[in-house]
Parts: structure tokens; C-alpha cells; sequence
């Protein structure tokens, strides 16, 4: 298989994309449709045949290097068109075009009524384009053009229901949040540059590509050791970055608002692309991060803290999507607890994992949804598995998955990574543990993840038909939670008491079952024989400084009995969840009011961080402005200007014998240039004269 | 020199027919716009032969044509093009030839047509002088047009805000005149001949033409800096162009964002020029750009009318190329040569669509629309293309300007050159935070949202598809390729990098030879 074919892997969507912009007429009629939706799904899927076929081909020690042309190229910086086959790579080629395909395929069901059908999957192309873009990359700037191209993307996906404001808030909040997190990763990218470009004596003088992996790598993993401060100052600019993707605390913010997009963008987002490229960020850069336990303590404790306060927030929610977004936030802090811990591969593991179930959770959400009219509260479900028999099925081996049962594929990543939390002392700081106390944290976490997640399915599928219960409900139903219900539902009818959900058609179950296959099987297949540690190996496990994860005979032990523990908070946070929502919807009695029901409501409203966020950024920023405006720009220097302006009215109408005052000030302007250059002429031969 | 002369051809065709074309009376209708299309569609044929010179490896001084002026002062008409320069002049004639083919005067189109070409012949004029007085006298002629259209077909109180035009950046150039007299006084003093060659006191600067006389050269300095930093315009003198982008005619607006020539004339005289005023002020402009950047962002947000929303983003993104001109780096200088010609492109996109939207129903604010989306589907694309661009996407030519600058910047304030910091990098690299929030403001206002009942307004028709097509083509270009460019400007920009860099280590006490070099490698190091 020849490597360069690679760039047909990047560019079949592209052309996807341009393809569906040039047939947008098509999307008319239904047979218009069928054949776009066709022309959507060919080059995901060719895309990842490609893909997968030069991963067999390739050997997974090696790194190979395909170079195109210059794209900016300088004196003193080289920055070319080029691609990275490696073992990280192409596990992302393969996630995001296998998981990618699955979506689109879903999608030409989903989006069936959809009158700007080709408009979707124009942006949905674009959007498996930059995420590729962005792990292929074999330099910082190209990465750079993939990680602001998934944002761009998201923001057209977020706002694809554009007569809705609020859709066009949310794309506004994701881009802008993203932005902050892309101020950093800049910053970190000028840092390695000069990083480089001083320690980087040995670099041959022709070769100054000084943000290509290549290239830079080795070099920093010389020269960083001596310059640790700088090491933790890399790596921290470069978590900004991955905290703005990845949606970890501070910056998650935009991730929850992130629902107002179609469905099946939502489980892009959130299983194949976008929030899984801080993770490849800090894999792909593993060794900046090993060189600080600074910072990979705060890559733990960020990673932890964001697991239990999306866990926590994820119980309050009623929308089913914003349950699912939360826990996809609160699993991203897992991951970057690996990461934190030193166990790049163990991070990535759980990515593909996640993908698999997280896929199929927010896919079959996103059926519950089409036959539920376009409802996204849970409290008007119930009983739904009787209606729904293959997305219930479906959807509970993805629920067990998360949840972690043992056997299925999100039972070994978590392990995984509570293991590698737990045997962890590369984020040692003045004694302090933090991957050790990141481990424990993670631990309650699963538990909460096993509860909520329970309360979710027995919500929706257990339960009495509630919305059959005809509008009591809806009066409880929080005005937030309206305002993030689809809107657009023309062709759609209200979710009415007489409403009988029918089971989704084929194309839209058939990746349902595909994904539910992978996350039941895939977690142990992967983790046979080391299968997937193996491979990645060399790509995420640095060769210079041995075994950062020291296992002896008594943390051997430990982990085993991790791994007893974590199985245990599994089936205890299951059984909490089904003891509580037996019977569906609690009734808000006396006793579970005054237990949960200030903590639920405050949950529900992420504790008020992101209120305080926004009205200090969007009100204060605006008050910031409007002062400035008001005092500064019109006070001070509009008094400049204004000065100036009235000099020269005041010269016109002192000389306004004519009507146009204009061309007497430039005449007289002109004059007095004309003047000084006489004057000066004066000057000059009385000096010549002398 | 048996080439014909283009430049001169270039300077002075369209002014004397854009001259006659103005003062002949009665026109029939779409004649001069017929007429004055093809001259600039020729002007930019010439642009192109111009520019062409400079892809092939050429570089050094191209085109010179000198001919005696005011011998007695040695003051000569002397034009000539570098590769910076060519560009510049092929971005006047392109959007010179877009503002002509956009514009729908409501009367008297002779004169706009007129002097849309008046203020072409100008700005090349502007661009290609070799000569101070020369330039000064294009410098200051350009103002003239922009300001008669602002007069003739602007909107709001005109009058005002063309005295207010004419009379700031008057007042700005006045001072570079001043710097101009003491450039000439002290390369008389030194070469004991009375010139205005620029190529001449550049090679004085080189022979001590500074020697001893650090205040002339500070105040000089200051003289044209004041002036391009009105005209570019940098805070605090900036509010004339908010006026100005309000209330002139789109045709102008678009063919005065070509008024690069602010930045621009720093590259061609204050680098050269002042070179250790240059490397005395470095931080101070520096920290002027990074406030602008920052400044012209945060008021771009509140703004509600598109022209100062422009103007604001305008103030911000003359940020970087500020930044990027002193960070007194290649790589730093480079992005900003990149950037002012992308910026000319990037903000000429924005205001031709916005001009289509202008034409269909007259809006002073952005909240008179709407859900555009939907009833312009080709023309939202278009738009997001180049506020795109304006925000510095990858792929767009705006990123590699804005990338390249602030990386220059970065690594001198890194290695701690010329008494810069990091502070101002890292405080301009936040401004792309402030960018995104202004464009995508003004996009939701637009194109999000259920359209307003008052405003059924069809989507734009072919021939202004194919313009803002063009814009968009070009933008992702050049980003995507924009060596080009960058090749192309290369030698020119090290050339002034150089001119710039280098008295430091003549003048500057020759450190003692490093201790881990032999003392043969430490004098070819001081030859060198």
C-alpha cells in the first residue's frame, strides 16, 4: 500500500463537501436526497478502507513522513504540507472515519425531512476532513488548521437550525470558548518554536522546520530537561489549548450548549471528532508533559475535578442530550487523568472505547428523539422499550459499557486508567500524589457515572408512558429546557398524548448495531495480549526515559484489587440508580425533595458557573466596551480628533469666501507645505553659500 | 531601460482621463462606467506585468524611471517598484477595477468615475515614488479624491466629515514633512548636494548619515511615524476613518482600503531610514499595536453600524502588522508585509458584499436584518468566507499574516531584542479571541434569526456573485498558497531587515570575542 494515499484519505471528504455544495439543488426531492446522502457516506467510508488498509500495510514502530510541498516557507521557518503516518494517527484515522461513516449513515435517515440536506452534509464532510486534518498533521501549524477547522465546523453545526437565535448563540459560545483555548495552544506553539530554535544547534541549517514532530521531538525531549520551567510552561499552554477542545473545566462550557445541533452532529462531536483532539494533542506531545510534574499534575487534577463535576451536573439534567454531553465531559476528564498519569495509550484507549459507546448512546438518543416528535425530556418518556425494541437493546449494551460492567469495552479502559492512576509517580509534586488522588476521585466517579446513567435509561425506557399523561408535566419543565428543544420541527407534530413512537428505519438502526457490536466486544479484542498498548507503543511512550509507571509485585496486587473495586462501584451506582427510578420518575415527595431537590435544581444549573461565565464575559464585556467607547474612544480621543477637525473648520471658515471650505483648506495646506519647502530652499543656500 | 514606462503610464493615465472625464459635461448614461471599467481593467493588466517581474527570481529595484524635477533642490520625478510595492499596486488596480464595476451613483457618475481613476493614478503614484517630495505630493493628492466622493455622494453630515478627512490626516503629514526637511538638511550636510533620493539617503544612512545627531533623527522618526500612524490609523487618532467608513460611498470605501499606505510607508522609509530610532522605539510601537489590536477589537463589538464595526476591526488588525513591523524580525516583518496586503483584500471583501446588501435596502445598523440565510444563501456563504478571513481562519489569508507577526514578535520579545518584552505578543496573540467575537456578532446580526418582515430582499444576482466569488477565491488562495507572496517579498523584506539590523553591530561596541571562539572566527564574525 503506498503511503501517499493518505492524502485521499484527507481529501475524499473535502471533495464530499464540495460535491454536495454543487448538487445542493438536489436536495429537493426525495430521490434527490437519497443519491446526496449516498455521495455523503462514499468518502467517509472510502476514507477509512483507505485507512485501514495502510495501517495493515504499515509497521507500527516507525513513523513515516509524507511531504507534499511548502505551504509557508521562510528564512528562518519551514513549515511544508505534511502527513504522519504513525500508530496514533491512524488509530484516529480509523476512529473518526470508521465512527464517522456509522454518523452519516445515521445522518441520511435522521435528516431525512431536512429541506438544506446537502448543506449538512457539506459541513459534516468538512467536519471529517479537519479532524483528520488535525491528527495526520505532521506539524504544529497544520495541526493548528484541522483544531480551528473542527471549531469553524462545529460552529456551522451548531447554529444548522439558523432561524433559532439561540442556535446561533450557541455556535457563537463554542467558537469563542474555543478561540480561548486556541490562544493557548498558540502561545505554546511560539514557545516551542523558540524552544527549538535555541536549543536547536544540531538541526541542520536548510532544515527549519522547527513545529515539525519530526523535528521537534527529539529535540525538545534534549533540551527541555535542561530547562524545566520551560517544559512546564509548554505543557501548560498546550493543556489550555486541549481544556478549550476537550471542553474540561474551565472551558466546557460550550460542550452542553453544543446540543442545539442536529443529533447526529452532536454524536460527532462528541464521540469521533472535536473533543477527542485534546487527547491526541497531549499524546502526540507526550514528552513536553513527562518532562513536568507540574503539569501533569494539573492535567490530572483538572481531569479529575472535571469527571465528578460533570457527573454531579449530569444527574440534575432533563433533557437526554445534555445528560449524555455531561457525561461525555465527565469521560473526557478520565482520560485526561491517564494522560496526567502518564499513560498516554491508556487515554487513548478510553477514546476508542468511548467512541464506540458514545456513538451509539447519542445515535440512539437521537432515535428516541425522532419518535418522540422531536421531545428531548426525559420526564415525558417511559416505557419506551416497548415501542423501541431494537434502539432499547442497542442502547443498553452501550449504558452497560459506560457504566463499566465487566466485559464489555468500557470496563477495560476505566480499569485501565485507575490502574495507571493509582501506579502513577510521574505527577509527584512535594509529595503529593496528585494521579494517586486524581484515582480515587476518578473511583467515586465511576460510581456516579453507573448511577446517572441509570437514571437516564430507566427514565426513558421503564417507567408509564408519561407523555400520555397529557400537560401536567410540561408545566414543570424549566423555561431552559424548552428553549433547547428543536425548534424546527415544521414537519413535525407536537408531541401529543396520543403519540405512538415507532422504531427508526434501517438506515438509522443498522449503525446501532453495529456500534452496540463494538462496544460490547471491542474493549476486550483491543486489550488482548496488549493488542492496542502494543501498537501505539512507540508513538506514545517515550524511549528515553524507561518505564515511567514502576509495577512491582504489591501495585500489582493493587491494581488487581482496582479493578475488584471498580466493578464493585459499577453494579452499587446501577443498583442505587434502578432502587431510585423504579418506577420512573420519582414523585417529588416531602423526603426526596428536601434530599435532593435543592441539589438537583442547583445541579441542573451547573452549580451557576456557566451564568457567572457568561454575564461576566458577554455583560461585563459589553459594559467594558460601552465605557470605553463612551469615555475613551468618543472622551479622549474623539477630543483628539475633534481638536484637529476643528482647527481645520476653523481655518475653512475663516476662509470662507468661497463655497467649498474643502478645497480652500487643501489649498491652503498645500501652501503651507509649499512655503516650508521655499523656506527650506532659503535655508539650504545660505548654507551653500557659506 | 527600453521597457515602456509602465509605472509613469500607470500614474498618469488615469489621472488625466479620469481628469477629463470628470470635467466634460453631459455623459450618456453607463458611458463612463463603460469607459473608466476598461481603463482600469487595463491598469490591472499592467499591475500584473508589473507584479510578474517579481515571481521569477528578480528582486532589487525594477521599472526605474528618473527625470529632473526642481534640479536646484534635488527634488526628482523618480519612480521605481520593489516586490512589496508591486503588490500593492496590483491590489489598488484590482480593487480600483471591483469598486468601479460595484458603484451605482445616484447622479453625476462622470465625476465619481473620474475620480475613482484620480485616486488610482495616485495611489500607485504613492507606491512608487522614489523621491520624499514626490511621495509626499502623492501622499497628499490621494487624499483628495476619497475626500471629493465623501463630499459628493457620502451620506450623513458630509461636509464635516470630509473637512474632518482632509484635515487629520493633513495635520499628520505635515509632521512627515518636517522629517522630510531634516532628512534633506542632513544628507546636504553630508554629501554636500541637496537630494531627496531615497535611494541615495538610504545609502548616506549607511555612511553615518545619523552620525552625532540622535535628536534630528528621533524627531524625524517622529515626523513620519505620526503621519503613518494616523493614516493606517493607529489609536489614539483613529476616529476619522469610523466616520469616514460610515458615511462614504462604497466605491470609495473600497478602493481607499488600499490606504495601506500608511504601513507601508513604514516599511519604505522609517526602517530604512531611522534605523537606530527604529530600534529605540521598537517596544513603544509595539506596545501601540498590541493596544490597538486589543482596543479596536473590544469597540468593534458594540459597534452597530457595519462601516465602524469595519473601521474598529481595521484599528485591530493594523495591530498586527505594527507588532510585526517592529518586532524588527524576519520573520516578524514578513508577516506583516503578508498582512497588509491581505488586510487591503480582506476588509475590501467585506465592505463590496456589504455593499450589495447596501444597495437593496439602505441600513445604517446591523439590527435591521436578519435571517439573510435564508433568502441569500449564495451571498451568506460569500460573507463567511470573508469574515473568515477577517478573523484569521486557517486556510484564509488573514492567519498566515496575523501567525507570522505575532511569532516575529514572540521570539524577539523572547530573546529579549531591542528591549522587548513578551508581554505585548502574548496580550496581541489574545486579540484573535476579541476578532472572532466581533465577526461572528456581525454575521449572527445578519444572516441568523428569522428574517424581519420588512426586508424580503432576493439573493445577489450572478454578476455580483461572480465579484464576491472572486474575493472569496482569492482569499482562501492565498492562504492556502500564499508563497507566492511571501517568496516574492522575501529578498525585499531581508533587504530592509538588514538595513535595519545591521548598525547595531557596526556601531554598537564589538562585545569581546567569545571566549569559545578562536579570535580568527570572532573577526570574520565582525566583518560579516
Amino acid at each position: 500500500m503506498d503511503a501517499k494515499l493518505i492524502w485521499l484519505t484527507l481529501l475524499l471528504p473535502v471533495a464530499g463537501a464540495v460535491v454536495q455544495t454543487l448538487l445542493r439543488s438536489m436536495s429537493g426531492t426525495d430521490g434527490g436526497k437519497r443519491l446526496l446522502g449516498f455521495l455523503a457516506v462514499l468518502p467517509i467510508a472510502a476514507a477509512f478502507l483507505i485507512g485501514a488498509m495502510i495501517t495493515k500495510s504499515m509497521d507500527p514502530g516507525q513513523a513515516t513522513t509524507i511531504t507534499q510541498m511548502s505551504w509557508i516557507e521562510l528564512k528562518g521557518l519551514s513549515i511544508p504540507f505534511e502527513l504522519r503516518i504513525d500508530s496514533l494517527s491512524m488509530t484516529m484515522v480509523l476512529i473518526i472515519t470508521g465512527i464517522g461513516a456509522l454518523i452519516h449513515l445515521y445522518a441520511t435517515g435522521y435528516m431525512a425531512k431536512e429541506k438544506d440536506y446537502s448543506r449538512f452534509f457539506a459541513y459534516l464532510n468538512l467536519f471529517i476532513a479537519s479532524m483528520l486534518m488535525l491528527v495526520l498533521a505532521n506539524n504544529l501549524l497544520l495541526l493548528f488548521v484541522g483544531w480551528e477547522g473542527v471549531g469553524l465546523c462545529s460552529y456551522l453545526l451548531i447554529g444548522f437550525w439558523y432561524e433559532d437565535k439561540e442556535n446561533a448563540k450557541a455556535a457563537n459560545k463554542a467558537f469563542i470558548v474555543n478561540r480561548i483555548g486556541d490562544f493557548g495552544l498558540t502561545i505554546g506553539l511560539f514557545l516551542i518554536v523558540v524552544a527549538v530554535a535555541m536549543a536547536g544547534k544540531g538541526i541542520e541549517a536548510q532544515d527549519e522546520r522547527y513545529l515539525s514532530f519530526d523535528t521537534i521531538l527529539p529535540v525538545l525531549q534534549s533540551s527541555l530537561v535542561h530547562h524545566p520551567a520551560l517544559a512546564t510552561a509548554i505543557a501548560l499552554c498546550l493543556f489550555v489549548g486541549a481544556c478549550g477542545k476537550s471542553a474540561q473545566f474551565p472551558l466546557y462550557l460550550w460542550l452542553p450548549d453544543a446540543m442545539a445541533g442536529p443529533t447526529p452532529v452532536s454524536a460527532l462531536i462528541h464521540a469521533a471528532t472535536m473533543v477527542t483532539s485534546g487527547v491526541v494533542l497531549l499524546n502526540r506531545m507526550h514528552i513536553v508533559f513527562e518532562m513536568s510534574a507540574v503539569a501533569s499534575s494539573v492535567v490530572c487534577f483538572v481531569g479529575a475535578f472535571t469527571a465528578l463535576f460533570a457527573a454531579i451536573i449530569a444527574f440534575g439534567q432533563t433533557d437526554i442530550k445534555k445528560v449524555l454531553a455531561y457525561s461525555t465531559v465527565s469521560q473526557l476528564g478520565f482520560m485526561f487523568v491517564a494522560c496526567g498519569a502518564g499513560a498516554y495509550w491508556v487515554g487513548l484507549f478510553h477514546v476508542t472505547t468511548h467512541a464506540f459507546f458514545k456513538a451509539l448512546l447519542f445515535l440512539g438518543s437521537g432515535a428516541v428523539i425522532h419518535a418522540m416528535a422531536h421531545e428531548q425530556d426525559m420526564r415525558k418518556y417511559g416505557k419506551l422499550y416497548k415501542y423501541l425494541p431494537i434502539t432499547f437493546i442497542t442502547m443498553m449494551i452501550g449504558y452497560l459499557a459506560i457504566s463499566g460492567v465487566p466485559g464489555l469495552s468500557g470496563f477495560y479502559s476505566k480499569e485501565l486508567i485507575l490502574d495507571s492512576a493509582m501506579n502513577s509517580n510521574l505527577a509527584m509534586v512535594k509529595r503529593i500524589n496528585a494521579a494517586q488522588v486524581s484515582g480515587w476521585i476518578c473511583l467515586l466517579t465511576a460510581l456516579l457515572t453507573a448511577c446517572y446513567m441509570t437514571r437516564m435509561m430507566m427514565l426513558t425506557f421503564a417507567g408509564k408512558e408519561r407523555w400520555m399523561e397529557g400537560s401536567q408535566d410540561a408545566e414543570h419543565a424549566t423555561e431552559e429546557h424548552e428553549e433547547h428543544a428543536d425548534e424546527h420541527d415544521d414537519d413535525h407534530h407536537e408531541l401529543s398524548p396520543s403519540h405512538r413512537p415507532h422504531e427508526v428505519p434501517i438506515s438509522m438502526w443498522f449503525p446501532l448495531a453495529v456500534l452496540a457490536v463494538l462496544s460490547a466486544a471491542g474493549g476486550w479484542y483491543l486489550n488482548q495480549g496488549d493488542r492496542f498498548k502494543e501498537f501505539l507503543a512507540s508513538a506514545t511512550t517515550s524511549t528515553g526515559f524507561g518505564n515511567v509507571i514502576v509495577a512491582d509485585e504489591t501495585e500489582e496486587q493493587l491494581g488487581h484489587m482496582i479493578g475488584q473495586i471498580a466493578m464493585f462501584g459499577a453494579f452499587a451506582g446501577i443498583i442505587i440508580g434502578v432502587l431510585v427510578y423504579w418506577r420512573g420518575l420519582p414523585k417529588n415527595g416531602p423526603l426526596f425533595n428536601r434530599v435532593f431537590g435543592k441539589t438537583m435544581a442547583w445541579s441542573a444549573n451547573q452549580f451557576g458557573y456557566d451564568q457567572a461565565m457568561v454575564s461576566a464575559a458577554v455583560d461585563g464585556g459589553n459594559e467594558l466596551a460601552t465605557l470605553t467607547d463612551e469615555y475613551v474612544d468618543r472622551g479622549l480621543f474623539g477630543g483628539i480628533g475633534e481638536g484637529i477637525g476643528k482647527v481645520s473648520e476653523g481655518i475653512s471658515a475663516g476662509v470662507k469666501r468661497v463655497q467649498s471650505g474643502l478645497v480652500r483648506v487643501y489649498a491652503l495646506s498645500m501652501l503651507i507645505g509649499v512655503v516650508g519647502l521655499v523656506a527650506y530652499a532659503v535655508y539650504l543656500m545660505q548654507g551653500g553659500i557659506k | 531601460m527600453n521597457e515602456l514606462p509602465f509605472l509613469s503610464i500607470m500614474i498618469f493615465a488615469p489621472i488625466v482621463l479620469g481628469l477629463i472625464m470628470a470635467l466634460v459635461p453631459k455623459w450618456p448614461a453607463k458611458v463612463p462606467q463603460a469607459i473608466s471599467c476598461i481603463i482600469a481593467l487595463s491598469m490591472l493588466v499592467f499591475g500584473g506585468l508589473v507584479t510578474s517581474k517579481f515571481l521569477s527570481d528578480q528582486n532589487g529595484l525594477q521599472l526605474q524611471q528618473q527625470l529632473d524635477w526642481i534640479p536646484n533642490l534635488g527634488v526628482s520625478y523618480f519612480v521605481g517598484v520593489d516586490s512589496m510595492a508591486a503588490w500593492m499596486i496590483l491590489l489598488t488596480t484590482f480593487l480600483t477595477l471591483v469598486a468601479i464595476l460595484i458603484s451605482k451613483p445616484a447622479n453625476r457618475d462622470n465625476q465619481f468615475f473620474g475620480l475613482l481613476l484620480c485616486l488610482e493614478g495616485t495611489l500607485v503614484g504613492v507606491f512608487s515614488s522614489l523621491d520624499l517630495v514626490l511621495f509626499y505630493v502623492f501622499f497628499e493628492l490621494s487624499l483628495v479624491p476619497v475626500a471629493l466622493m465623501i463630499l459628493g455622494w457620502g451620506s450623513g453630515d458630509r461636509g464635516k466629515i470630509a473637512i474632518r478627512y482632509i484635515g487629520t490626516l493633513f495635520a499628520g503629514s505635515l509632521l512627515m514633512l518636517v522629517g522630510i526637511l531634516i532628512l534633506g538638511n542632513q544628507s546636504f550636510n553630508l554629501l554636500k548636494h541637496p537630494t531627496f533620493n531615497l535611494i541615495e539617503i538610504q545609502n548616506a544612512v549607511g555612511k553615518g548619515l545619523w552620525k552625532d545627531s540622535w535628536p534630528l533623527q528621533a524627531l524625524a522618526f517622529w515626523g513620519f511615524m505620526i503621519a503613518f500612524l494616523v493614516k493606517s490609523p493607529a489609536i489614539p487618532i483613529h476616529r476619522w476613518l469610523a466616520d469616514t467608513y460610515e458615511n462614504a460611498p462604497v466605491g470609495a470605501v473600497v478602493a481607499g482600503v488600499v490606504l495601506k499606505v500608511g504601513t507601508f510607508g513604514m516599511f519604505r522609509f522609517v526602517l530604512a531610514l531611522f534605523p537606530e530610532a527604529c530600534q529605540v522605539y521598537a517596544p513603544i510601537m509595539v506596545t501601540i499595536g498590541m493596544i490597538g489590536i486589543l482596543y479596536g477589537g473590544i469597540l468593534a463589538a458594540i459597534q452597530k453600524n457595519p462601516g465602524r464595526l469595519m473601521a474598529y476591526s481595521t484599528v485591530s488588525h493594523v495591530g498586527y502588522i505594527v507588532v510585526g513591523i517592529f518586532s524588527l524580525n524576519h520573520i516578524g516583518m514578513m508577516g506583516a508585509a503578508f498582512q497588509q496586503f491581505n488586510h487591503g483584500l480582506a476588509a475590501a471583501a467585506v465592505f463590496v458584499l456589504l455593499g450589495f446588501l447596501y444597495e437593496r435596502t439602505e441600513f445604517r445598523s446591523l439590527d435591521d436584518f436578519g435571517g439573510l440565510k435564508k433568502t441569500m444563501p449564495v451571498f451568506s456563504t460569500l460573507f463567511m468566507v470573508a469574515m473568515l478571513a477577517n478573523l484569521g481562519l486557517p486556510f484564509t489569508s488573514g492567519f498566515v499574516g496575523e501567525i507570522l507577526s505575532l511569532l516575529g514578535s514572540f521570539q524577539s520579545g523572547y530573546a529579549g531584542l531591542f528591549g522587548q518584552g513578551l508581554m505585548a505578543p502574548i496580550l496581541a496573540t489574545s486579540g484573535a479571541i476579541l476578532s472572532a467575537v466581533y465577526m461572528l456578532y456581525m454575521y449572527q446580526r445578519l444572516f441568523y434569526g428569522k428574517a424581519k418582515s420588512d426586508a424580503t430582499i432576493g439573493d445577489i444576482t450572478s454578476r455580483e456573485a461572480l465579484i464576491g466569488g472572486a474575493f472569496a477565491c482569492l482569499l482562501l488562495a492565498f492562504g492556502i498558497l500564499p508563497s507566492s507572496i511571501l517568496h516574492s517579498m522575501e529578498p525585499r523584506v531581508d533587504s530592509i531587515h538588514n538595513a535595519v539590523v545591521a548598525p547595531v553591530q557596526r556601531t554598537a561596541p564589538e562585545p569581546s570575542v567569545d571566549l569559545t571562539t578562536t579570535p580568527a572566527e570572532g573577526a570574520r564574525g565582525g566583518q560579516s
